[in-house]
């Protein structure tokens, strides 16, 4: 998995093979972090590291676009709840697939990790973090 | 049909000892892909649908982790077996560890707002969500998923019967 400081490859289909990847970019003082591919069982040690290495003292907020997240299981949202608490809680998540956002309200982390509908939206929420 | 000697019996989800696939790895997560790998590619054969294939997928790998995690202790030298089958009305799948097992009915509820952070449990707790049934051994060290397949898909190749 590679952690790249560009921004992302788009959704991609299916989540049997297509490994998971990070990559962020910078989006008025915001830090847009793209996952893409689908979390594999042995991926969830360098997601964890991955997801925290892209932390920086001078972004105001973070997003998080899940649109090309086709698959996570729950090591993978265990990893999102440390990075969540690791940034003081300045995190929203951005256009999750439907099976995705299931995830999520299954495990009843919503109310930690908030979604939000669009980027734009998700990216205007953490830039207003102070 | 059911326990004997703590042991369960297949035949309690409909399906056949002997129609069973085994495959046994190494305790390791990169190894447990292989027989996950087997059952992807037999839903896929079964052509089932994308919501159900996330499913299994998810609680297969809940239960994988939970063996070679914790059943197994991250221990290279023990094993970890699935048996699985497939067909287009359902999917079996048994993951077994060589630990001494454990009493699901200890672990806290992952949903309880008390919890929401701690990992503890959460896999437990989604491979209810999305199976039709979990079921453990006595011992604790081997759990049975069972996905009825509601609505098998009918592509222009499969036989369907009038």
């Amino acid at each position: 998995m590679a952690t790249q400081g560009k921004q992302g490859t788009g959704p991609n289909g299916g989540f049997a093979d297509d490994r998971l990847s990070v990559s962020f970019r910078d989006v008025r003082d915001v830090r847009v972090v793209s996952l893409n591919g689908a979390a594999q069982l042995d991926q969830y040690d360098a997601f964890r590291r991955d997801l925290l290495r892209v932390i920086a003292p001078e972004v105001r907020g973070y997003a998080i676009h899940v649109a090309g997240l086709s698959f996570i299981g729950s090591p993978g949202l265990s990893a999102l709840v440390e990075f969540r608490n690791a940034v003081s809680g300045r995190l929203w998540l951005a256009e999750p697939r439907p099976s995705i956002a299931n995830l999520f309200r299954l495990a009843r982390l919503t109310g930690k990790l908030r979604v939000c509908a669009t980027l734009d939206d998700a990216i205007d929420q953490a830039a207003q973090c102070g | 049909m059911g326990a004997e000697n703590g042991m369960i019996a297949p035949e309690k989800f409909g399906v056949r000892a002997s129609d069973l696939i085994e495959i046994s790895v190494p305790n390791d997560l990169r190894s447990a892909k292989q027989p996950e790998s087997r059952v992807l590619d037999e839903l896929r054969r079964c052509n089932y649908a994308e919501e159900v294939v996330f499913a299994i997928k998810l609680a297969l790998e809940e239960a994988v982790t939970n063996a070679v995690k914790h059943g197994n202790k991250g221990d290279f030298s023990k094993r970890l077996t699935v048996r699985f089958h497939v067909d287009p009305h359902r999917t079996l799948i048994a993951v077994r560890d060589e630990g001494p097992g454990f009493a699901p009915g200890d672990v806290p509820d992952p949903t309880a707002d008390e919890n929401l952070e701690r990992p503890s449990g959460r896999g437990i707790m989604l491979m209810h969500a999305y199976m039709t049934r979990v079921e453990y051994n006595e011992a604790g060290n081997e759990v049975w998923l069972l996905k009825e397949n509601k609505e098998p898909a009918r592509t222009a190749g499969s036989p369907t019967i009038d």
